[in-house]
């Protein structure tokens, strides 16, 4: 048999477990929203665990993070360091998120703030938020899994028709099981990544230099050795300052937790408990990283001057004598990677666009059965936006992602004083949140306007807090029977 | 919207009855997470920042950042079992 139909066949093979597992999973949830947006608040540790750790690393890892080290070095150190403290805000917050959404029937990371800062137009500004950072993260997703099979089969599927087939299929089981068929298959295609990845990561060194520290002995020894030397390179090859490393750290650390497809997970935990130990055990995840990374840097010698950088695993696939199996399940896996997380934006995108930007205004109150209605109707339409954008439109998205971590992370300041900050005031939030999200799309957009070479991102958290602290301390605060919910106080 | 001189003015992270232990845990682990946030930027990762020694095959600067990736998870897995 040909090599490219094997692995045709083995990727064939992976879509149709994950189809079959996605449709399976609609059995275990009720029929309503809370069911279809928060799994009725059942998940148990194991598919949290996946689902958390798949839904961060998506094809941007697969492809990109051996991108980054392969042409960056050092640089691509940096995904490795912001995971390392950027989930634990969720051991504390997490459980009393889950605490307050069984309580007042929550199920998005918006719909929290709102009733603590007691301030619709909150709702609003972040579904905006969510669906513009969201759409183009879920594009990457798709032209990743089209350009994967296309390489993968030497062009016999064309990129447009790799996308709409494995977008198709997620398509299907999010429709039908809603974040359950999200955490089943995450599961699966998270076990998958991980397997793929430790895999691959220590075999490609061994495989090309003899060994992993071989192979950094040799990489030292050339030319190239300062790519080693943190913080790496910058995007055009020269060595990168330590205040664009740091910041990106920083803004991305307290940006991770507040990514509302990730956030809202915390409802969907069974128990407080169960959240509590999939955050402790998520470093185990974040783990993987590290053969994610010996990947690119096992290119580094063996095959110079590959571009653009992200092509640099499948280039390697295609160059060494690898057998077409293990060709199949690198390229599953890639798929894998892609599909947990874009399922995971695609359902996150419809429910906070039906929940916080569109039901709060409606002139009667929806039953359930139609704002379940709603959400799928407008999964299908986001689906079809980031499809549309990933084969027809040529606008650079790329940019557009890298640059939404420091918006994102302009949640994090209301978040940390809904629960711990009694006197901030819904003025006082909403002020900041646009201070943060404005002073930070400023810098992102006119970069040579920063005083410092900083992430725009803490220009935005610097604005932001300062705002919302001296606005929160000139409004009147919520009432304080409210307020003692959101400390903990009245259990 | 209430009268603000019956809320409290700063920061609110524990309930009044919160046993000391409880209390102490939880800051003890905060140190250590801030810690670990300080290690992985500019100045103090700077001072680990070269390729020798390798260890485990790894340069130093990305031993570095598994190494507190491990710490982080050490301490993690002992506040979670302190707290059961």
């Amino acid at each position: 048999m040909d090599a490219w139909l094997v692995i045709l066949l083995i990727c064939g093979g992976y879509l149709a477990v994950t189809l079959l597992m996605g449709v399976a999973s609609a059995r275990t949830v009720s029929r309503s929203v809370a069911g279809y947006v928060a799994a009725d608040r059942t998940m148990n540790v194991l598919v949290l665990y996946f689902v958390l750790g798949a839904s961060v690393f998506s094809s941007f890892a697969f492809l990109g993070g051996p991108g980054w080290a392969y042409s960056r070095g050092a640089a691509a150190f940096y995904i490795l360091a912001y995971g390392t403290v950027g989930m634990v805000p969720l051991y504390f917050i997490g459980p009393r998120t889950r605490r307050l959404g069984a309580r007042f029937n929550f199920v998005t990371q918006a719909e929290l703030l709102v009733h603590r800062y007691g301030q619709r137009s909150l709702g609003v500004v972040l579904a905006v938020l969510s669906v513009i950072v969201f759409i183009p993260y879920l594009t990457l997703q798709m032209k990743g899994a089209g350009y994967i099979l296309s390489v993968i089969s030497e062009e016999r599927i064309p990129e447009w028709l790799g996308a709409l087939v494995t977008y198709g299929i997620v398509l299907v089981y999010v429709l039908t099981s809603g974040v359950m068929g999200v955490g089943w298959t995450n599961t699966f295609q998270g076990l998958f990544m991980l397997v793929i990845a430790w895999f691959l990561g220590l075999y490609l060194p061994y495989k090309l230099y003899g060994g992993v520290g071989a192979m950094f002995e040799e990489i030292a020894a050339a030319d190239l050795g300062a790519m080693l030397q943190a913080p790496g390179l910058n995007a055009s090859g020269e060595p990168w300052d330590w205040w664009g490393f740091s910041s990106a750290v920083i803004v991305s650390a307290v940006g991770l937790s507040m990514w509302p497809h990730l956030f809202m997970k915390s409802y969907a935990a069974k128990s407080e408990k169960a959240l509590r130990l999939t955050v402790v055990l998520y470093p185990t995840f974040q783990l993987f990283l590290i053969p994610i990374l010996l990947i690119g840097f096992a290119g580094v010698l063996a095959f110079p001057d590959v571009a653009p950088a992200d092509t640099i695993v499948p280039y390697i696939l295609t160059q060494i004598d690898l057998s077409p199996v293990l060709v199949g399940l690198v390229c599953a896996g890639t798929l894998a990677a892609s599909m947990s997380t874009g399922d995971a934006l695609l359902h996150a995108a419809a429910s906070i666009g039906v929940r916080d930007g569109l039901t709060p205004f409606l002139y009667r109150k929806l039953d359930d059965r139609t704002e379940r209605r709603w959400i799928r109707g407008l999964v299908v339409i986001i689906g079809a936006v980031a499809y549309y954008f990933a084969v027809v439109s040529d606008v650079s998205l790329v940019a557009l992602l890298l640059g939404s971590y420091g918006g994102v992370a302009q949640i994090f300041p209301l978040m940390f004083a809904a629960f711990y900050w009694p006197r901030a005031t819904g003025a006082g939030a909403l002020a900041g949140l646009l201070a943060g999200i404005g002073v930070n799309t400023l810098f992102l957009v006119f970069p040579e306007w920063r005083p410092f070479p900083l992430h725009e991102g803490i220009y935005g958290l610097v604005a932001n807090v300062a705002v919302f602290i001296s606005v929160s301390l000139n409004t009147r605060p919520e009432p304080l029977e409210k307020l003692q919910a959101y400390m903990g106080w009245d259990e | 919207m209430s009268d603000p001189n019956t809320i409290p003015k700063g920061l609110v992270f524990f309930r009044p009855e919160t046993p000391l232990g409880h209390k102490r845990r939880r800051f003890l682990f905060v140190v250590i997470l801030m810690v670990a946030a300080v290690a992985l930027v500019w100045p103090v990762y700077s001072l680990f920042s070269g390729i020798y020694p390798l260890i485990l095959g790894l340069p130093l600067s990305m031993a570095w950042i598994a190494l507190w990736l491990t710490v982080v998870f050490v301490a993690l897995v002992w506040l979670y079992r302190s707290e059961e």
